[in-house]
């Protein structure tokens, strides 16, 4: 099964829900950042990423 | 502090997520990992100490070395925040494909789908003009307005 990104949050999940805010998510992605350490990140920061895990960069609805 | 990190090209995303998960209880300093789609063979990697290649939580397939030397933050920037692909292609303009079998095509822009990000293109050296849909990453601007 492909991998879906959150529409809201970009967070990667395979659900057609997001797990984290409940919003629609797409097939259609590009580009990956994995935050493992979110208080400690100058990209998790920028990016406004609270929780640890995988994000996409884009996402096309 | 940010570092590049050279991989096998088309594995960016793979050797992230196996990056991620081989330091999930190391301490080598890592926050994040960044596979950015339009840098192609190296992935960005954000730590606060010193990366050192020997420690074993590195060791991951498909990656190849360290590149010495840090990464600047505003170098970084410009990834995080991919632009929309087909900024200044309007109708009429004249674009170059980028990829697949058309590619190094010139084509004329008929027609934008902004939602989906498709352009119709009508070749420019084809005897008989077909419309073809492509993605708006797969075209490159040559001129902007047709005479």
């Amino acid at each position: 099964m492909a991998e879906r990104a959150c529409q809201r949050c970009k967070y990667i999940s395979y659900d057609k829900k997001c797990p984290i805010c409940d919003s629609e998510t797409s097939s259609d992605w590009s580009g990956l950042i994995v935050v493992t350490d979110p208080d400690n990140s100058k990209l998790a920061e920028e990016l406004n990423i609270t929780m640890p895990g995988r994000y996409a960069l884009k996402v096309n609805k | 502090m940010f570092y590049a990190m050279r991989v096998l090209i088309g594995q960016e995303k793979n050797v992230a997520a196996l990056l991620a998960q081989s330091i999930k209880h190391e301490d080598t300093g890592i926050s994040a990992i960044l596979a950015p789609e339009s840098m192609q063979g190296y992935i960005f990697v954000e730590s606060d100490k010193m990366l050192d290649m020997r420690h074993p939580a590195l060791r991951v397939p498909n990656l190849r070395s360290l590149v010495e030397g840090d990464v600047e933050f505003d170098e970084l920037k410009s990834f995080l925040n991919p632009e929309p692909a087909m900024v200044n292609i309007i109708k009429g303009s004249i674009v170059e494909l980028t990829s697949g079998p058309f590619k190094g095509e010139k084509a004329k822009v008929v027609r934008i789908d902004e939602a989906k990000e498709d352009v119709v293109l009508e070749l420019i050296e084809a005897a008989v003009p077909i419309p073809v849909t492509v993605k708006g990453d797969q075209i490159r601007l040559i001129q902007k307005e047709a005479e």
